[in-house]
């Protein structure tokens, strides 16, 4: 007997160490998930009036105009040019994306603008935007930008610039005025056409032909690429691109199994590899198999292992008193990022459950909860932030109003259409 | 007795997992140690040495290449860009394709002589240290380095400044004229580097965990090496604080998605081997036995079987200079795992099992990697020897008290 409850006791503790470590395996407890959502404090969700947008926009506005540095001589350590370089002559004839730092924040602030006055065409900050629309966009912007990325390169490792991330921003922006009802929109989807013809066709074979998908929480991250390239390519009908998503989604991660959770963030994150992938592949596997899938690859959202998205992400030890001041806020603007992400992966991965499922409301709570300290700390990172931590504030407020459109909205079918003075000017 | 009889089944599917968390089932840990093959590294002689020696020794003298212009897409560069003047007299660190293998490649000649000072190659080793560390050349690493600003300012932080402190401890604790000289010489850039290393460390927030350059782990592992022999109490108490706050409550180090790509870390293995340096042997235990699976499991497998350099990566740029040659940090990966391994068993308590299996799975990384070593043409051989050379020291040093 002394045997025997030593043995059971032998038994307790391994259950409990199995609980710890192979619940994701398991099926998540809906009577657990109820009472955690009970332990979560109740947050109100921000308010996202025109008050907000025009905060988010204004800030896409100020740096779509501010060229991008000079390139650091990075050789001069043994490798020294003798005379600086110069700006492109007329560059903003000739180039569509050359503000906000990089070229990928520059599309993904032009995204930001557009949605904004989508879904608001009133908004007081209209005509800037417009402005930027068009100014950017004519037609000698959009050829010299189809120029630059179609010219011989002089090494062929440098046909890589901004593939995939700033492929996948152009993309969702092409997509979303393609689908889009304003007259600007047109006029922006024409603008991109060729640009996004080219992109799309090579992030087609870049997704086949990838061995592994690239996993940390970085830009090059490929389940983050896929999702921004599958909200363009559903409003842009663009099959075949939808299909490498598809494919490629299911061929990259189909198997993969007990996300390492408790090993998010990294310092220099802006993306969580785990919820992106989940949340991604609720997009891409019929509801049954997803369900499956996502038991083996999260953990429960009442684990030890998933706490570390329920809180806030920790920014205190960044230091900006330094010589590397201006890398140190990047990174804490980053991190800022990564909880708008988060929120935003958290309510695409419950649209995915099916209805009746009790972790809907615990990841929905969680997600006010991570935006909520996004919003907190959305000037804490000077113009590092600015140029492109409020995209991914708006990604979440799209990704909290619903899922993303499968397909593009019906258009107004002319003047007798039932559907056409919604959106008139 | 039916329940007592369904729990004793539960029980079994139990103690199997509870041996997951433990380090004491010796059994299995002596069955799995039966299974692995036994290897032989090739022997580290004399011949050896010379032949790692030629590689640091041909490459420190081999100026870094011009880097990739930009791509130009709303800046235009005017001119090409030209080796800065009289570079040997203002630099120290120009060889080796970048500069964080120009000082390693340092670090590997001179902990090689300091070994073995009757090697066939010492003087021209030596001739190389008196040549690269001069009062000019340091001074023209300081100007360089404390006028770095804006985006430029992480130039070679941290993976170079880890190397250039180990560097420095290793000369520093060398016992020999040239060795002092160029201890002297070095000396305002280790003051430097150090202070910016320590900096560095409280600014985090959170580790890097990539199998890269940046990994957190590996970087905090090389600038111990400098504080054991320099004996700089104040970066040895950042890095085990920082150790502790970073690294401190991990659990289940994800082994099975090791290697990604172009890793010439195990970022599992890089922050195990850490750990035992800076927790007691019994602490240490413990936390291992939370961090790494047991090693007879499937997810701690990987570590015995090869690595497949040739297919392993996204055709990174990183490692790979031409279609076909395997990846040199794949290469790389098989000593980093070496030693780890090496230091995972000396963290333990002699008595414990798992030592020698470690031990087992440090030669047959270490004899991949020497199968490999010169297959990945100079994207291996400005480095590789160093990793060698890494592993083949903590050996020698034997079961050493932290």
């Amino acid at each position: 007997m002394k045997t025997i409850s030593g043995m059971v006791a032998i038994c307790l503790a391994g259950f409990a160490g199995l609980a710890a470590q192979s619940l994701s395996a398991q099926n998540s407890d809906p009577a657990k998930v109820s009472a955690y959502l009970a332990t979560l404090p109740n947050v109100a969700v921000p308010v996202f009036d025109e008050t907000k947008q025009e905060a988010l926009a204004a800030l896409a506005i100020s740096c779509s105009d501010r060229p991008q540095e000079a390139p650091l001589n990075r050789n001069n350590y043994l490798w020294v040019y003798q005379k600086s370089p110069e700006i492109l002559e007329r560059y903003d004839r000739n180039r569509a994306f050359f503000g906000c730092t990089n070229w990928h924040d520059a599309a993904a602030s032009t995204w930001m603008m557009m949605s904004i006055l989508g879904q608001n065409p009133k908004i007081r900050l209209a005509s800037d935007i417009k402005d930027i629309a068009t100014t950017h966009f004519r037609k000698a912007n959009i050829d010299g930008e189809f120029d630059f990325f179609n010219g011989e390169r002089p090494e062929p490792g440098m046909n890589n610039f901004e593939r995939p991330y700033g492929y996948a921003w152009l993309l969702k922006l092409y997509g979303e005025a393609k689908g889009g009802l304003l007259p600007d929109d047109r006029k922006m989807a024409v603008a991109l056409a060729p640009l996004a013809k080219w992109m799309s066709e090579r992030l087609v074979f870049y997704f086949y032909d990838l061995k592994f998908p690239y996993r940390s929480g970085v830009e090059s991250n490929t389940a983050w690429t896929m999702s921004l390239v599958l909200d363009g390519a559903n409003l842009s009908e663009n099959t075949t691109l939808q299909a490498a998503v598809h494919n490629n989604a299911i061929r990259l991660f189909g198997k993969d199994k007990n996300c390492a959770t408790n090993f998010e963030p990294q310092n220099s994150d802006l993306i969580s590899s785990c919820l992106t992938e989940a949340a991604l592949m609720g997009r891409v596997l019929p509801q049954d198999e997803y369900l499956k899938w996502l038991d083996a690859y999260l953990p429960p959202v009442y684990s030890d292992a998933f706490q570390g998205y329920v809180k806030p992400i920790d920014i205190s030890h960044t230091n900006t008193t330094g010589a590397d001041a201006q890398i140190q806020e990047l990174a804490r603007a980053r991190l800022i990022a990564l909880q708008f992400q988060r929120a935003a992966g958290m309510m695409t991965i419950s649209y995915a459950l099916p209805k009746d499922d009790p972790r809907i409301a615990v990841l929905r709570r969680l997600a006010t909860m991570n935006a909520t300290w996004g919003y907190e700390k959305l000037g804490l990172s000077g113009y590092e932030g600015q140029h492109f931590l409020v995209t991914y504030a708006l990604l979440y407020e799209n990704a909290a109003k619903g899922p993303a459109p499968l397909a593009p909205p019906e258009k107004p079918k002319g003047k007798d259409g039932a559907a056409s003075d919604t959106n008139s000017e | 007795m039916r329940v007592v009889g369904k729990m004793l089944v539960l029980c079994a599917v139990c103690a199997a997992t509870l041996a997951a968390a433990q380090a004491t089932d010796s059994a299995k840990i002596a069955d799995y140690l039966k299974s692995l093959p036994t290897v032989k590294p090739p022997e580290y002689n004399e011949a050896t040495r010379l032949a790692l020696a030629a590689n640091p020794l041909g490459c420190e003298d081999h100026p870094h290449a011009s880097m990739r212009s930009s791509t130009e897409y709303l800046w235009k560069r005017q001119d090409k860009p030209q080796l800065a003047e009289d570079y040997e007299h203002h630099r120290a660190f120009y060889g080796c394709l970048d500069w964080h293998s120009g000082v390693n490649s340092m670090w590997m000649m001179v902990a090689l002589i300091k070994k073995d000072p009757s090697i066939a190659v010492a003087p021209g080793i030596k001739n190389v240290l008196e040549n690269h560390i001069q009062k000019s050349n340091i001074d023209g690493e300081m100007d360089f380095f404390t006028h770095l600003h804006g985006v430029g300012a992480d130039f070679e932080k941290p993976y170079g400044y880890a190397w250039l402190l180990k560097l420095y401890g290793e000369i520093k604790s060398w016992d020999d004229p040239e060795a002092k000289r160029a201890a002297g010489a070095l000396e305002p850039m280790a003051t430097w580097f150090a202070k910016a290393f320590g900096e560095y460390l409280k600014s985090l927030n959170y580790p890097v965990r990539v199998g890269l350059h940046p990994n957190t782990a590996l970087d905090m592992g090389f600038v111990l090496d400098y504080t054991a022999n320099t004996r700089d109490t104040v970066l040895e108490s950042t890095i085990r604080d920082t150790a502790k706050r970073l690294f401190g409550n991990d659990k289940h180090c994800a082994t099975a998605s090791e290697p990604v790509f172009a890793d010439f870390a195990s970022p599992c293995l890089a922050e195990a081997a850490l750990m035992g340096r800076v927790l007691s042997s019994e602490a240490y235990a413990k936390w291992l036995d939370d961090f790494l699976p047991p090693v007879y499991s499937e997810e701690f497998a990987l570590y015995g079987k090869d690595i497949d350099a040739v297919h392993g990566n996204n055709r990174d740029t990183t490692g790979t200079d031409e279609e076909g040659l395997p990846n040199a940090h794949l290469i790389g990966l098989n000593f980093q795992r070496a030693t780890d391994l090496e230091w995972i068993a000396k963290g333990l308590p002699a008595s414990d099992p798992r030592v020698a299996a470690y031990r087992r799975l440090a030669e047959i990384n270490a004899k991949q990697g020497y199968d490999k070593i010169g297959q990945a043409g100079y994207l291996g051989t400005h480095w590789l020897a160093t990793y060698a050379l890494m592993y083949e020291n903590l050996l020698e040093e034997g079961p050493a008290k932290k």
